[in-house]
């Protein structure tokens, strides 16, 4: 118990200091230890997430900062997963998500990171990459069965088209099936309820949060 | 048997051929002589004093100038000139083709004096009785070897009105000529004392005009203003995106930008006592946004990837339809956008400095917010821009401002803080270069770590009692660092180069005269280099505006040069994210 709980803060620990070597190391201990593996993510690594989450709205953590602990977090659950898929066959997912920048728009490094985040928070992750098409956003998410179609735009032009996707939704009679997440630089929480988002997230954290709230596999993990 | 021509003051002894023409004779030894009106006899900028040896008797071209005066007796025009003996000729200061100095500091760079716009006098006699040439025919008849294109309906109708000769001798007029190649107007009288244009740096932030004289090369003033354009937006990508929904807009932005340039040549003019119609041709430098809202070009092609412009090359515009208050029959030329966001200016920026000119390798990079990086490796050039975006002009900082009266441009960690306000004014703001100063200041003093975090419990850098950097302005400046940074780098690997492969590394943009070398190397912003081979050289635009309006050859060089510059897209590459992250971190590098 009292091991239990040690792992677990420096699990927490590793996340927040960006050590990656250690979360594997720990990751391997907690699977040597037959620790209940849902309970190592969210009452250990998760937390660390969170904590460098609350470090970047405070402005000590910066970009490199935010990478390096989800670079960790990624190893950790490297380690991890064989051992919950084994378990639990198709929990494993809190979600499927298809992301990507919008069409028209080539900045990644933002949406990179939420990609990071959101598949170290247990997601599944379907990175489209960069200037994709509204149609292959579409495709993929009804191919895939995704739940959640996370948009990235870095410029007041191609931020259009982010509105554009959810009447392309509309069109094909989908709009239901999705939830559709903006973000980038110049969105706001205004624009995202003008075209009818159905969240919007002003970094990767906060967008960690928001896929969390309305991922309907939400608990189930 | 060769004949020898002495020409003095060099002292040169030259060979010719029985009967070659002198200023062929001068123009095979690289004496630089004018010849201004192509051998024509027309203008008399070739003449030469015959100082010893036989005097020709002059011809009917030369008589005409004795007779108003412009040709002294013992001199004979050069290109009018068969050398038959020996000879000794002085060639007059007033000859020779001048050597404009192009920036006002760095490479000492000049360019010889050749404009595309010539104005030479010609005289319109009355036509014989026996051969009713048209007025048109007999002007061609006197500017033989061009094909002259043009002239203009309105220039047409002009020459109408003046060319009726009733009685009385023939009538003076002048030709204005632009590229040797097309007619633009002719005026009455000998009007080639009265030759201006004018050199336009288009910034997106700042503008500034410049009035020349073509035919000494001297400046005669310049203005400097802000784009008006910034109520549309401070950036080149909000003014795109409000020209990109709205057709409305782009009118506006169109008619934003040349009205502020009108007030501005406006002020020149007047102050100069020059007319607007003495003015026949404008070179504007500008990025390539700026480029596209001045003439009114739909920008979509702009807003969205690959970012591609609607132009490069465009021959000379008619003045007319762009708007400016010139003359509107002169042209309007834009110096050659290279690709995508990187423009005009930058293409000006390389004719000034003369990159191509010098052997080696060479880092040119504009400082400003689009943070345009050029790579000289041999013979091929390489391009790309980072949108560093406004942090170096003092954007998007709490207490950042422009490089105005008032700003805090330079600062020092000594026992105290010291700080210099541009104009010596109480300081109401921090711009580009004492940003600069006190991030490196403020890392030295372990204030702020090279990760940028501000590590005092206020997390505050104070500046003066109501001026203060905090946490935020911080990560701008390390994102803009960054962005440039890691331009560079990537810009030099896509070279396999290294900066120990440099010759020399030009800086530009207004920012750079001020710029602590130290303190730019301290943060990373510019890599550990040979501080004499680093070279500030200010605002290229206008420079090479200057440069492209005085010689017409820098014109042409300019234009091969945009075209072959290979740009590279700095996102298309994986690593540039790992690259960007890593440069956040204020480092020196090499």
């Amino acid at each position: 118990m009292e091991l239990k709980n040690r792992l677990l803060r420096m699990m927490a620990a590793a996340i927040v200091e960006g050590d990656k070597e250690t979360a594997e190391v720990l990751a391997r201990k907690a699977l040597a230890e037959k620790l209940d593996l849902h309970e190592v993510i969210d009452k250990g690594y998760l937390p660390g997430i969170q904590k460098v989450g609350e470090l970047w709205e405070k402005g000590e953590y910066f970009l490199p900062e935010l990478i390096t602990s989800a670079e960790c977090m990624k190893a950790a659950m490297a380690v991890l997963r064989p051992s919950l898929e084994a378990s639990h066959a198709n929990s494993l997912s809190r979600g499927k998500i298809v992301i990507g920048t919008i069409e028209g728009d080539i900045h990644d490094i933002g949406k990179n990171l939420v990609a990071s985040m959101l598949s170290a928070n247990g997601f599944e992750v379907m990175d489209l990459g960069a200037d994709v098409k509204l149609t292959r956003f579409i495709d993929k998410a009804q191919e895939t069965q995704a739940e959640i179609i996370c948009l990235s735009a870095l410029l007041t032009t191609t931020m259009l088209n982010q509105g554009r996707l959810i009447e392309l939704l509309k069109e094909r009679g989908l709009r239901e099936r999705f939830k559709v997440l903006v973000g980038g630089a110049p969105v706001t929480r205004k624009w995202a309820a003008d075209i009818g988002a159905d969240g919007y997230g002003e970094n990767a954290p906060s967008a960690v949060k928001l896929a969390l709230e309305i991922s309907p596999k939400r608990g189930q993990l | 048997m060769r004949r020898v021509v002495k020409v003095l003051p060099e002292g040169l002894d030259l060979r010719a051929a029985p009967g070659e023409l002198l200023s062929d004779v001068m123009e095979r030894a690289g004496i630089p002589l004018s010849l201004y009106c192509g051998r024509r006899g027309l203008c008399g900028k070739c003449r030469v004093e015959i100082v010893r040896g036989a005097i020709p008797e002059a011809d009917e071209f030369e008589r005409s100038l004795m007779a108003r005066g412009s040709l002294p007796k013992n001199h004979r025009l050069a290109c009018r000139f068969h050398v038959d003996s020996d000879v000794s000729v002085r060639v007059p200061p007033g000859s020779r083709i001048l050597q404009m100095p192009v920036l006002s500091r760095g490479t000492g760079r000049s360019v010889a004096l050749a404009p595309a716009i010539k104005k030479i006098r010609f005289s319109l006699s009355r036509p014989g009785l026996v051969s009713a040439d048209s007025v048109l025919d007999s002007i061609h008849l006197q500017f033989p070897g061009i094909a002259l294109r043009g002239p203009s309906l309105e220039t047409l109708r002009r020459l109408s009105r003046h060319a009726l000769v009733e009685s009385g001798p023939a009538r003076d007029m002048t030709a204005v000529i632009h590229a040797d190649a097309e007619l633009l107007d002719i005026e009455p009288g000998d009007t080639t004392a009265r030759n201006f244009g004018l050199a336009i740096d288009l910034g997106t932030t700042t503008v500034v005009v410049e009035l020349l004289d073509l035919n000494s090369g001297t400046s005669l003033g310049s203005v400097t203003g802000l784009n008006a354009q910034a109520q549309f937006g401070t950036d080149v990508v909000s003014r795109i995106t409000a020209a990109y929904m709205d057709a409305g807009k782009l009118k506006e932005l169109r008619a934003s930008v040349v009205a502020g340039l009108n007030a501005m040549i406006g002020v020149l003019i007047a102050e100069n006592q020059v007319s607007s119609d003495a003015v026949y041709e404008t070179v504007l430098a500008g990025n390539t946004a700026m480029n596209h809202l001045f003439l009114g070009l739909s920008v979509a092609t702009l807003a969205v990837a690959p970012y591609h412009a609607v132009f490069s090359v465009l021959p000379a515009l008619p003045s007319a339809e762009t708007g400016l208050t010139v003359n509107p029959l002169g042209k309007v030329y834009l110096a050659p956008n290279i690709k995508s966001f990187v423009g005009g200016d930058i293409a000006a920026g390389l004719a000034a400095v003369g990159m191509d000119r010098q052997k080696g390798n060479f880092l040119f990079v504009d400082l400003g917010t689009n943070g345009e990086i050029v790579i000289k490796k041999g013979t091929r050039f390489t391009t790309t821009s980072t949108a560093a975006g406004p942090a170096f002009e003092g954007m998007a900082i709490g207490c950042g401002m422009l490089a105005l009266p008032g700003a805090v441009y330079k600062a020092h960690y000594g026992k105290n803080l010291m700080i210099e306000t541009i104009g010596g004014l109480p300081a109401r703001g921090i711009c580009g270069t004492g940003l600069i100063d006190l991030v490196a200041g403020a890392l030295d003093k372990g204030l702020v770590s090279s990760r940028g975090n501000v590590l005092n419990p206020s997390r505050t850098i104070a500046v003066t009692k109501d001026i203060s950097l905090i946490q935020k302005d911080i990560r701008e400046i390390q994102l803009a660092v960054a962005a440039i940074k890691t331009g560079i780098r990537m810009l030099l690997g896509e070279n396999r180069m290294t900066t120990g492969d440099l010759d020399g590394i030009y800086v530009a943009g207004a920012f750079g005269n001020y710029l602590s070398i130290d303190n730019a190397v301290k943060l990373g912003l510019l890599p550990r280099f040979n501080r004499r081979k680093i070279h500030f050289v200010g605002n290229t635009s206008v420079a090479g505006a200057k440069a492209l309006l005085l010689s017409l050859s820098e014109r042409r060089r300019c234009e091969k040069m945009a075209q072959k510059i290979r740009h590279v897209s700095l996102a298309k590459g994986d690593e540039f994210q790992a690259a960007f992250v890593e440069a956040l971190e204020f480092k020196a590098w090499s």
